[in-house]
């Protein structure tokens, strides 16, 4: 027996620094995994990758298993075996369709949707459910967290966004309906108490009790003023109030999960301190905390919106102090693809850092949570320069538990929706879905 | 140029144009002062159907090929697009014949009347959306309600933002997530304001790797074979006693099993017997006195060590002692705090003589009638109340009682959004006065960003705060929170000055630019604005002003002498720094958040001022056009070409000039800013050719010239942008084609103000947009 509660100083380590993953038979909770002691679970995640690629550097070489990776893809090498490259994959809902400008709302608002944003700067936004909470909603209630949303933009732009759509289109990634967005979480810490909660106070029993009764009181109070409210109201406001509403009830149905799932506090993790300085050690912190929500089966679907579509950021530490919006209209301009090409391989590297830890972290059953994922890396824009959404740059890693056929560079013979792969997803998680967005079947070719 | 200048620039500009509208106002709307055949479409057949009639659809715009006049009047989009060109000189263009100023006039008014159908007596004051505080609303807010400066709301999600501002009703949701965050948040904000419990022990765990001294074989895994010690060294945090455990476990030798010896230096010594084997180590306590900032060593030893290999029984032969661990609690028992500050403003919210049932509700009733911004009535009061009974009835104090009631105020709805009840909220032909603490919230989150205050609350309880509204402005403008709230979020938002935090210029081509010199470049803005805010300057100076805010090192980087230290002081501008610097354009903020990393952005720079400044912003680039690389212009023949020259490319195709002939000449204006705002006389040693003219005609050299543009032709449609851009921050919902003449209601009281800002503040609060609101027509669709 160890004392298995951190107190704040033996649990203070450095800024940022990369998380130890906690060995797994302490994590397990016991009785929970019974059902699932067979098997691991399935988890799924969507990354997202911004302003489009240098597609020439992106593509492979070779086919099928004896695919080659470029500059770009080079640093996935080291887990060839758990990846495909994806490509023919569009995303029509994502292009104008009458609308005009606004390629970069739309490609981020589109990929998890399929649908067409409507264009409005403020007044009834509108998307569409995203596929990780199709699977969230369906599968809800095995794991304490039903999904986990993060992203790295710490800053969010003022003034107007992409050309008449609102800012909410561009800067979250995960839509719970068609009409309410969920924001990403960036600060690690919080990330890290969303998952294991605050550290022990130390609360008996009995106090523990209380406050749980008095949260229970609370939620049937503001449901009660909530539904009196809306009476008093016109439909648009109503519809306001729904969301509360909505919010309540998932709270509730969340209290109930963390009583049947105890938050398992990892053993000898570090708890982040906030949010790191350097931009690359902030996006390696935020894979660490995923892999550690996976591996600790505090939930099983997550988002991940590295950078917002439209991303003007600048990387001078690989030589580009430009902005990388900017940038990708690069107009064939070589220097400039050069660069941008640069930026490619700077977020290919961190996804590929991110696979090798989930290829090194064991499941009690022998495999590897790799093994037991299914993990979508990719964006909304192909070319940067051209805008185009369709032959978009896409990695499916993960073994999906032995449901997906890893380890080659999978061309698509015609055009595919990408929600049709989605739907094919949903399928290997066990959340069925007849329909996502643009969806005309299904993509099992995966 | 002074303001009284200025002004009277401004004023002449203004009235021309004005001249027309005042008139056409008198008019009844029941008698239509234009007819279609007879004043509007001989204006649109002189100087639109070349482009947009008879055959010719130029940019998709056809103006006279609707199947029926009705058809005609019902395409409100068609109109509006008429009318923003109109109004703004867009159209024709400039190099076309123009219609007269009254031309334009007649346009606008009969758009208004009978496609928009507007009506000046019965105005549409459109409806606000129920709007949830923002995150920055929700710190204000409680720290107003509870006299703190606490700041919960940072851990929230950032807000989505909509028509350039993050208050927006319909664009603010409420996540699953967001709502927890509230319920957290409020709890934790009370439990650190209200204590109602002694504070918790600490805990501090000792592992292997903490342990000091040698084991048997000189390692700190606290194994010990043989007679040993190990330590470990304590910090206490506070006075007090405290519970020390040690986890250990043994093997016997002989029938003994170990014994530990504890120490506690300068404390008490305790020995144990450890009869447990070390598989299954069991806990080993005892307490003791220790005192804050005096380290101490806890030892522990084995001081009965055995070993007896021919012992017939296998375990009892090596007497060993393993330490798995070391927890101090404490310390234990310690009283309850003495109330903060905030804690006894909330108690003295009732006399202390009161009964406590009494007590408590007029605790709670006061309390929440802020919070809600509104009376609270029986059947509320008691609902809330059944927390404050419920903690009583479990055995809590008055005080937890009381802290939970408060939590259920700040968790409900009421608090979290901003109502506006009104009577058939869903039949959009009926019209409202909003109610006198929808009013009051309203001013406060306005020109405050935060709850309205007692003052407020009380005029409006009175029913007298529309009758003093005056009164109530000139009082919350006079307060430095006017200025501070203003300028963070109306001209942070309106002005993107929240984007140089995200700005990265690249240090080698600007090696000037470091960490400080952006907060300077920040604070100048902010307190020029904050200084037009609080002495009420016309917002013309915002255009052109011969003043400004430096220390030191901003001085210096425009080139300002006689600046010194590192606080900011109130700079005049003469002479030749005059010429080059005066208002916002010219401020190196703008400048740069304008400006792309390594270079200037002409492009950029003029789209600002156009959507920004005068609320034109050019249409987005068109899809499928073909644009050769910039750099590729970069040597012509050899040689090396300045921006300018390297964008001559936008004017020699038609199709990139139309829109690119707006914004490209201011930029050019201001090429003697470099990337971070820096003057400069040439770029990269090629001298600069900064002369260029405006869409609508008026030419400039350089930036004085310029801004000498802006204020002689210009303020009508800056003042008009402004009072868009404010009103929208006031009601929190984008401005549509009813608000039109509001909004030119308030520019024109602005301009009979002397343009000063407090003029354009009343003239907003006094629109009807801000005084009304109608019912929601959605339903119905």
């Amino acid at each position: 027996m160890r004392f298995s509660t951190l107190s704040r100083r033996t649990a203070l380590r450095g800024l940022g620094a990369s998380l130890a993953l906690p060995t797994l038979d302490a994590m397990i909770p016991t009785g929970l995994r019974a059902a699932d002691a067979v098997a691991s679970p399935l988890r799924m995640a969507y990354v997202y990758l911004p302003n489009g690629v240098i597609i020439p550097k992106w593509n492979p070489t070779g086919e099928g298993k004896n695919w080659k990776p470029g500059k770009t893809l080079q640093s996935l090498e080291k887990v060839r075996n758990h990846v495909q490259v994806v490509s023919g994959l569009k995303q029509e809902k994502a292009q104008a369709n009458g609308d005009g400008g606004g390629d970069h709302a739309r490609a981020t608002a589109t990929f998890l949707t399929g649908t067409q944003a409507r264009k409005t700067a403020g007044a009834d936004i509108q998307a569409g459910i995203s596929v990780d909470q199709i699977a969230a909603s369906q599968l809800s209630g095995q794991t304490r967290l039903d999904s986990l949303q993060l992203g790295c933009d710490t800053v969010r732009k003022a003034g107007s966004c992409d050309s008449g759509y609102s800012c909410a289109y561009q800067f979250n990634f995960s839509w719970k309906s068609p009409t309410l967005p969920l924001a990403p979480e960036v600060n690690p810490r919080l990330v890290f108490e969303k998952l294991f909660g605050v550290e022990g106070t130390g609360e008996d029993v009995k106090s523990r009790e209380l406050r749980m009764r008095h949260e229970r009181s609370l939620l049937d109070y503001v449901l009660d003023d909530a539904k009196s409210m809306q009476k008093k109201l016109g439909y648009t406001d109503r519809l306001k109030i729904d969301e509360y509403l909505s919010a309540i009830r998932e709270l509730e149905k969340k209290i109930e999960s963390a009583e049947k799932f105890q938050a398992s506090l990892p053993d000898s993790g570090s708890r982040p301190e906030g949010i790191p300085a350097d931009y690359r050690e902030h996006i390696a912190v935020m894979y660490d905390l995923l892999a550690l929500a996976f591996q600790t089966d505090t939930t099983r679907i997550a988002t991940f919106l590295v950078a917002h579509d439209g991303s003007n950021r600048s990387f001078p530490d690989i030589g580009v102090p430009e902005g990388h919006h900017h940038l990708s209209h690069h107009r064939r301009d070589q220097a400039k693809m050069d660069k941008l090409q640069k930026i490619d391989q700077f977020y290919v590297e961190l996804f590929s850092g991110f696979l090798e830890k989930l290829k090194n972290t064991k499941e009690p059953d022998g495999s590897s949570l790799l093994d037991s994922s299914m993990i979508v890396f990719g964006g909304g824009i192909g070319d940067g320069d051209r805008h185009n959404h369709d032959d978009l740059p896409v990695i499916l890693a993960g073994g999906g538990n032995g449901k997906l056929r890893t380890g080659r560079y999978l061309k698509a013979k015609e055009p595919v929706p990408m929600t049709n792969m989605y739907l094919s997803l949903l399928d290997k998680a066990g959340a069925k879905a007849d329909r996502l967005g643009d969806s005309t079947g299904r993509f099992d070719l995966i | 140029m002074d303001s009284q200048r200025l002004i009277q620039i401004g004023l002449g500009a203004v009235t021309l144009a004005c001249i027309a509208i005042a008139v056409s106002r008198v008019i009844p709307s029941s008698e239509s002062r234009y007819s279609y055949e007879s004043d509007i479409e001989p204006v649109l057949a002189q100087y639109c159907y070349d482009c947009h009639g008879e055959g010719m659809d130029k940019g998709g715009i056809v103006l006279d090929e609707h199947l029926s006049p009705a058809e005609l009047m019902a395409d409100r989009r068609l109109w509006e697009n008429v009318y923003h060109n109109m109004e703004g000189h867009l159209m024709p263009p400039g190099d076309k014949a123009q219609p007269s100023d009254e031309d334009r006039e007649k346009m606008v008014t009969w758009i208004e009347g009978e496609v928009f159908k507007l009506d000046a007596e019965n105005p549409d004051p459109g409806r606000v959306t129920l709007r949830r505080l923002n995150r920055e609303e929700y710190n204000n807010t409680v720290s107003d309600l509870f006299g703190t400066r606490l700041t919960p709301a940072d851990g929230f999600a950032e807000d989505d933002s909509g028509y350039g501002f993050d208050n927006i009703g319909d664009v603010l949701s409420l996540s699953p997530d967001l709502f927890e965050r509230y319920l957290k948040a409020s709890g934790e904000l009370l439990d650190t304001i209200m204590v109602t419990r002694a504070p918790l022990p600490e805990v501090i765990d000792f592992t292997e790797d903490d342990f000091r001294g040698v084991g048997r074989f000189g390692d700190r895994t606290g194994a010990m074979s043989s007679t040993a010690a190990t330590r470990v060294k304590v910090s206490p945090p506070a006075d007090g006693e405290y519970k020390i455990t040690v986890l250990a476990g043994g093997s016997q030798g002989a029938e003994f099993w170990p014994i530990m010896r504890v120490e506690v230096e300068k404390g008490p010594t305790k020995e144990f017997t450890v009869n447990v084997p070390a598989a299954s180590a069991a806990e080993f306590s005892f307490k003791a006195s220790l005192k804050k900032g005096q380290p101490r060593n806890v030892q522990m030893s084995f001081i009965n060590d055995f070993y007896d290999p021919k012992n017939k029984d296998p375990n009892k032969r090596d007497r060993n002692l393993w330490i798995n661990g070391v927890r101090v609690k404490g310390p234990l028992d310690q009283p309850v705090p003495p109330p903060t500050e905030a804690h006894r403003r909330i108690l003295s919210l009732a006399p202390e003589g009161l009964p406590e049932k009494e007590r408590s509700a007029k605790i709670v009733e006061s309390f929440a009638e802020k919070a809600w911004r509104r009376p609270v009535n029986e059947e509320e009061l008691k609902r809330v109340l059944g927390f404050y009974k419920q903690a009583r009835d479990d055995g809590g104090s008055f005080d937890l009682g009381i802290k939970r009631s408060l939590q259920a105020v700040l968790v409900s709805p009421k608090f979290l959004f901003r109502g506006e009840m009104q009577a058939s909220p869903d039949n959009p032909e009926a019209v409202h006065e909003i109610d006198e603490f929808a009013l009051a919230t309203r001013l406060s989150y306005f020109l405050w960003s935060t709850t309205p205050d007692g003052e407020l609350l009380a005029e409006a309880k009175a029913g007298t705060l529309r009758k003093n509204l005056d009164g109530q402005i000139n009082r919350m403008l006079a307060h430095p929170r006017a200025a501070e709230a203003l300028t963070k979020n109306f001209a942070g938002q309106w002005l993107q000055l929240r984007n140089l935090r995200l700005a990265a210029p690249d240090k080698k081509t600007f090696p000037q630019w470091s960490g400080d010199l952006r907060n300077d470049m920040l604070e100048e803005t902010e307190k020029f604005f904050a200084t037009i805010v609080q002495e009420n300057r016309p917002v013309l100076e915002l255009l052109d002003a011969d003043y400004t805010w430096l220390n030191e090192r901003l001085a210096k980087f425009y080139g300002v002498p006689d600046v010194k230290g590192e606080k900011f002081q109130r700079v005049s501008l003469n002479g030749k720094v005059r010429e080059q610097r005066g208002g916002l354009i010219t401020h190196a903020s703008i400048l740069t958040i304008t400006s792309n990393p390594t270079r200037t952005s002409a492009v950029n720079r003029g789209n600002f001022v156009l959507d920004n400044f005068l609320g034109t912003p050019p249409p987005p680039p068109p899809e499928s056009v073909d644009i050769p690389p910039l750099e590729a212009a970069a040597k012509k023949n050899g040689e090396k070409q300045t921006l300018r020259q390297q964008l001559e490319v936008h004017r020699e195709k038609k199709i990139c000039a139309s829109c690119h002939a707006r914004m490209d000449p201011i930029g050019f204006g201001l090429e003697n800013f470099d990337g971070i705002g820096a003057w400069r006389d040439l770029e990269n040693g090629l001298p600069l050719d900064t002369s260029g003219s405006l869409y609508t005609g008026e030419s400039f050299n350089g930036p004085a010239e310029l801004r000498e543009v802006f204020v002689e032709a210009k303020t009508g449609a800056f003042v008009r942008n402004m009072a868009d851009k404010m009103l929208t921050y006031s009601l929190g919902r984008g401005t549509e084609y009813y608000d039109k003449p509001a909004v030119r209601e308030i520019a024109d009281q602005t301009a009979a103000g002397e343009f000063r800002f407090h003029a354009m503040v009343k003239a907003v609060v006094n629109s009807a947009p801000f005084q009304l609101r109608r019912g929601d027509s959605a339903a119905a669709e």
